[in-house]
């Protein structure tokens, strides 16, 4: 009751709720202030200002900082701490844990007479029962008595903690945004302002760029990475930066630099506006991934797609799908074509195998009993078109089984083959004609060596009775002609007188008969001695030959008062006896038709020469040839019988005139022919004949 | 160095030609001995006895019965004991060839036998004064056919 008297008593002590009844109620004579009848009137004044006032105030009064204050300022002190103590108590005995901080501040106030002014300082106070950080954004200003001294501190002030916490919350989370950006797991930045600085980027994104930290952070988005500059990007950023509208961009390729070259990736983006609080926007966050591998795989699992489908329509495969469970058929147009469909229509399996021969049902169905065994199908069929005709097909397929093993679905292709077996049967057909033509053939062959076998032997049996008969020719039919001629000369000789000149004459003709018969004997030995002699070549030298002949021929030449010369001739391969033969019966020939009204002249001559050498058409060109020529000056013939000359028992003249077989030339022919050569004769009546042997050196 | 050609032997299975020979021997007037045999065994037989040395010349026909008369012939010239004899093939065959093959075997003469009888005491004469003269047992090749 006594205090309420006081606030009677004082009228500025008047109103100001809890705190103006604790101000009336203290007994301030107990303070330095003392009792407040004795307060100066600047002090009553500014109580009277901060009881009623409803912002928060507090006063420091007189040498020991005594405190006021009101209720707007009481929250500031909490539920558990100075108030109401500290009302009428002195500042250093209840603000010792800020005296560091307030006395500077009170000190200044108070001598230079100047107000302070602090924004969201932080001023930790003990309040609700343990000290709190708490900000304050306040004034000290100056309270000055009746002589304008400065006498108290008059303190406005306001707890912005609720403020500053709020912003320091803020500062954090864009911090803990700030560090999400760097630490997600795929490619993001901010790009700030409408030059797109990069702002933050983590380092997928540099590594998506292509850049360092030092290439592109705080640049223009476009200055560090002008690569990507006109790839369309720089007009969906303005697009999002003025529009606000999120772009989602998928699969887009972009030229990025990689190892100092563009190279194609491909992303996956989103460009977000980045809004501030109060809804403008300041940037663009990016999200992006790289997605290139995924893409490429994509292309080449698209392109061998596109190629199976290029293999099955060059392979005329059709494909089908059977699921086992609903019998659904799945089919490609190609597979209905070899169905004989040319429209794309939907059938059930059943009316697919309604088109199978009914022979061939068996087939198929033992190849699908196997392939579920096996787990792979094959086989090959007829089917019946609706036009009624009959095609081949092979089908092939794979089972495919579900989790627990069980067969699932079956899939497969099916081929046309009905050309195939055409022709396969066609083939087969010429083939078996072939056989037979060959083995027909083969027959007519073994038929005709056969039969040239036969004549083969026959022919040698021949020629061995030839032989025996040349043999028989020479001994036998010699002997008993020999015995006649020695008979006869011995009648002669003895038993000339005896016989009548007609019985002489007689005698004569026998005899010279039997003569014809011996010399007409022995050439034939001689010829058929040519045929089946051994031909050997020897290298011979054709003088020595030349000079046994000239021997031989000795008397004959004496006789005639002939003359045989010759060159010095070549050396060549030879059958030596053979071309004894030959040199002998080309020489008795010039010798037997020389000219008895000259003195008979033989000359032989040899060379060597390539076939161009010689005047000689039927010689083969380029071969090396022994040119061997006989010229005599005898009787000569006419040159239309320069072949017929060479042909067994051909002869130009009468026996009377000149004796011989006609077997002579032949056997020279011949030998030449044994010694693969040449023979031509040349002749001139009554001037004389040459031969022109042409015999080759190999 | 003349030698003595005293005795003969005539290989030859012909009558006849046998008879010529000992009427051709005789015409000429050779008091030589002449020896016949009529086939190549016989003959062999003959130059394989003690007394084969004292055979100064073998006429030989190349047609014998048993052992060809080229079989003699070589048999003859491998046989040292004989290599004085001088071997006068006496043939009614000729052939330029069988006579080189007869040359290279070592044959003395060649003498195709003529038809004409004065002939063929001619060419016996001429075989005979030819192998008295011959200083070994083969003249030259061009010597080699003895003709009448």
């Amino acid at each position: 009751m006594q205090k309420e008297q006081t606030t009677t008593e004082f009228q500025f002590l008047s109103g100001g709720g809890e705190m103006g009844k604790l101000t009336r109620q203290k007994d301030w004579s107990k303070t330095s202030v003392g009792d407040p009848s004795g307060w100066p009137q600047s002090l009553r004044t500014t109580i009277s200002i901060i009881l009623n006032s409803k912002f928060p105030m507090f006063l420091f009064w007189g040498q020991e900082l005594v405190c006021f204050y009101n209720d707007a300022y009481r929250p500031s002190l909490g539920n558990d701490g100075k108030h109401p103590h500290i009302l009428g108590g002195r500042a250093e005995d209840y603000w010792q844990e800020i005296m560091h901080i307030i006395r500077p501040l009170i000190d200044k106030v108070l001598t230079t007479g100047d107000a302070t002014w602090s924004e969201d300082q932080l001023i930790p106070i003990y309040r609700n029962g343990k000290m709190e950080d708490v900000y304050w954004t306040f004034s000290y200003s100056p309270v000055k008595d009746e002589s304008g001294k400065p006498r108290g501190v008059f303190v406005t002030c306001t707890e912005t903690t609720g403020k500053v916490t709020a912003l320091k919350t803020l500062e954090e989370s864009t911090n803990r945004f700030l560090n999400n950006i760097k630490q997600a797991p795929v490619a993001m930045c901010v790009l700030r302002g409408k030059d797109f600085v990069v702002e933050i980027a983590n380092n997928m994104m540099l590594e998506l760029w292509g850049k360092t930290s030092d290439d592109v952070m705080n640049k223009p988005l476009f200055v560090g990475l002008p690569e990507v500059k006109g790839q369309g990007f720089d007009e969906l950023l303005i697009g999002v930066f003025t529009t606000g509208v999120k772009y989602e961009g998928t699969e887009r390729s972009v030229g990025l630099p990689r190892n100092g070259k563009i190279e194609e990736k491909f992303v996956n983006f989103i460009y977000d506006a980045y809004r501030e609080s109060d809804g403008t926007i300041s940037g663009i966050l990016v999200i992006a991934s790289d997605v290139t591998e995924q893409v490429l795989t994509r292309r080449k699992i698209e392109e061998s797609e596109a190629r199976l489908n290029i293999v099955l329509d060059a392979s005329e495969l059709g494909t089908w799908e059977l699921n086992l469970r609903t019998r659904d058929v799945l089919y490609s147009k190609r597979y209905l074509k070899v169905f004989g469909y040319d429209q794309d229509v939907k059938l059930t399996h059943e009316q697919l195998l309604s088109h199978l021969h009914p022979d061939d049902r068996e087939i198929r169905d033992a190849a699908f009993a196997e392939a579920f065994k096996t787990g792979s199908l094959f086989y090959e069929s007829r089917l019946v078109w609706s036009d009624g005709t009959i095609h081949y097909m092979e089908g092939k397929g794979k089972v495919f089984y579900d989790a627990e093993g069980k067969p699932e679905r079956l899939v497969g292709t099916i081929r046309d083959i009905t050309d195939l077996k055409n022709h396969q049967r066609e083939l087969e057909e010429s083939e078996k004609k072939f056989r037979e033509l060959s083995n027909s053939l083969e027959n007519l062959v073994v038929e005709r060596t056969t039969q040239l076998e036969e004549k083969n032997a026959e022919l040698e049996k021949i020629n061995r009775e030839l032989q025996s008969f040349a043999y028989i020719s020479s001994h036998d039919l010699q002997e008993p002609l020999r015995k006649i001629q020695t008979f006869s000369t011995r009648i002669m000789e003895k038993e000339e007188a005896n016989l009548s000149a007609e019985g002489k004459d007689s005698f004569q003709r026998m005899q010279n008969a039997a003569r014809r018969m011996q010399t007409l004997i022995e050439d034939l030995l001689s010829y058929s001695r040519t045929n089946s002699s051994e031909r050997k070549f020897v290298y011979t030298d054709l003088n020595k030959i030349f000079n046994e002949v000239k021997e031989d021929l000795k008397e004959e030449f004496h006789n005639k008062k002939a003359v045989l010369e010759s060159n010095v001739l070549p050396t060549l391969s030879v059958i030596p006896f053979q071309f004894r033969q030959l040199l002998y019966n080309l020489i008795s020939n010039s010798l037997k038709f020389s000219d008895a009204k000259r003195l008979s002249k033989i000359i032989v001559m040899g060379e060597l020469g390539l076939a161009n050498k010689f005047n000689e058409p039927a010689l083969i060109s380029g071969k090396e040839y022994c040119h061997i020529s006989l010229t005599d000056n005898g009787i000569g013939f006419e040159q239309q019988y320069s072949e017929k000359i060479f042909e067994v028992f051909q002869r130009l003249h009468g026996r009377s005139e000149y004796k011989g077989t006609g077997i002579g030339l032949a056997i020279v022919k011949k030998i030449v022919d044994n010694h693969h050569g040449l023979i031509k004769a040349h002749g001139k009546v009554d001037q004389g004949a040459t031969f022109d042997l042409y015999i080759p050196t190999s | 160095m003349r030698k003595i050609i005293n005795n003969l032997i005539l290989a030859d299975d012909d009558d006849e030609d046998s008879t010529f020979f000992q009427i051709a021997l005789d015409e000429l007037f050779y008091s030589a001995k002449l020896k016949v045999v009529r086939n190549g065994v016989q003959l062999m037989d003959l130059l394989s006895s003690t007394s084969a040395s004292s055979y100064d010349i073998l006429f030989l026909d190349l047609n014998l019965p048993i052992k060809s008369g080229l079989e003699c012939l070589e048999e003859i010239r491998q046989n040292q004991n004989l290599k004085n004899l001088i071997v006068v093939i006496f043939s009614t065959f000729f052939n330029i060839e069988y006579v080189q093959t007869l040359y290279e075997k070592g044959a003395t003469y060649y003498i195709q036998k003529p038809g004409d009888f004065s002939k063929f005491k001619k060419v016996i004469q001429k075989a005979l004064v030819n192998s008295a003269k011959i200083d070994n047992l083969q003249p030259g090749r061009e010597d080699f056919i003895l003709k009448p």
